[in-house]
């Protein structure tokens, strides 16, 4: 095993014991930035509700995690696109 | 079961050379010699896997069927009717004095052809086979049973066609196997574990060279519901070998204990 493969082994472990951890932890913790959480308190305190705040949540929270991708490789940042799942492939007999 | 039946990779070695059947839309010529491995957990059904293959062999060629080293009563009493005539016993280091083009059955291999007995007589046997089953009574198929491709003498596959079957492997296992085939063995039981409904994968198999999945076909005689005898006999043929038999596949060689405690004491 190279050093790769071994640090991508420890890498699944640790990700898999973190989400693990009474259930895991906010997404915006764990992959946005501490502005996305100052944000967070700050529209707390001052009891801001409705879509238009969740809005500006969710922006903040992408701009954070845009710049979390920009230090990854191309195919950490491919890895994150959602995509249709692959139906499996299984044998079915010609019919005629 | 019919000639279409199978995935291609898997008929193009069962049916015989040059015979012709139609998979995918297109008409293929049958090689129809090579080597089949079937791999597998105990229990993910890999002998009723090589007995649906048999099955299909019976049905759509005139291929013999010979069964590597099966005890007598099973061949007697063990197979379903429709093989009789067709289905043999003989030991695989016969392989040159069978001149017609013969189906083989090696189960559980392990046992026989371990890597571990490098250059041992039945390993140098499966080096030399491997490499002339195309040329021998007119091209050879080979089907073997194992639990993990890491307990064969490589030599039996590297010198011919393969179309491996994969089953159900315990986990914690899959860390012995090759490391060249150890990916091959981690995507089928990925890909079998998103079909199937059974704990051990058991209603689909993998065939590797196709990157497909497959529909088990469980052949009725192998229901003990409908014949409890021929069932045991073929699920668990080792069981019905002599207690001698059973000690000379466990030691190796063809001398018992008792045999070999003589044989020191003659040679004092």
């Amino acid at each position: 095993m190279t050093n790769r493969e071994k640090q991508q082994e420890f890498d699944r472990i640790a990700g898999s014991r973190i989400a693990k951890l009474k259930g895991g932890i906010d997404s915006h913790i764990a992959l946005s930035n501490r502005a996305s959480i100052t944000f967070r308190n700050k529209i707390k305190r001052m009891g801001l509700k409705g879509p238009h705040i969740d809005d500006a949540i969710k922006m903040i929270d992408d701009i954070g995690i845009q710049l979390m991708l920009e230090n990854q490789s191309l195919g950490v940042r491919f890895a994150t696109v959602p995509y249709a799942k692959n139906k499996p492939r299984i044998f079915k007999p010609d019919n005629d | 079961m019919n000639k279409k039946d199978l995935p291609p990779s898997i008929a193009n070695l069962l049916l015989k050379e040059g015979q012709r059947w139609k998979s995918g839309g297109i008409w293929r010529e049958a090689l129809g010699t090579g080597i089949i491995p079937i791999v597998g957990s105990a229990r993910s059904g890999k002998t009723s896997k090589a007995y649906a293959l048999i099955e299909y062999v019976i049905k759509n060629t005139n291929r013999p069927v010979i069964l590597d080293s099966f005890p007598d009563l099973v061949i007697e009493k063990g197979i379903p009717e429709h093989w009789r005539g067709r289905v043999s016993n003989r030991k695989f280091s016969d392989l040159a004095e069978i001149d017609k083009p013969a189906v083989w059955l090696l189960d559980d291999n392990a046992v026989h052809y371990n890597s571990r007995d490098s250059m041992t007589s039945s390993s140098k046997l499966l080096a030399r086979a491997a490499g002339v089953l195309s040329h021998f009574g007119g091209g050879m198929t080979v089907i073997f049973t194992t639990q993990l491709l890491s307990g064969i003498d490589l030599s039996f596959l590297r010198f011919t066609t393969v179309a491996p079957i994969i089953r159900f492997i315990d986990k914690d296992v899959i860390h012995q196997e090759r490391k060249e085939w150890v990916g091959t063995v981690k995507e089928a039981q990925y890909q079998l574990k998103s079909v199937s409904h059974d704990i051990r994968f058991r209603d689909f198999y993998w065939v590797s060279k196709d990157r497909m999945l497959a529909h088990t076909y469980f052949p009725d005689f192998l229901d003990k519901k409908n014949h409890p005898i021929v069932a045991d006999y073929l699920s668990r043929p080792m069981r019905y070998h002599t207690k001698e038999d059973r000690v000379k596949m466990i030691n190796g060689d063809s001398k018992t204990k008792k045999e070999r405690s003589k044989g020191v004491k003659n040679d004092e």
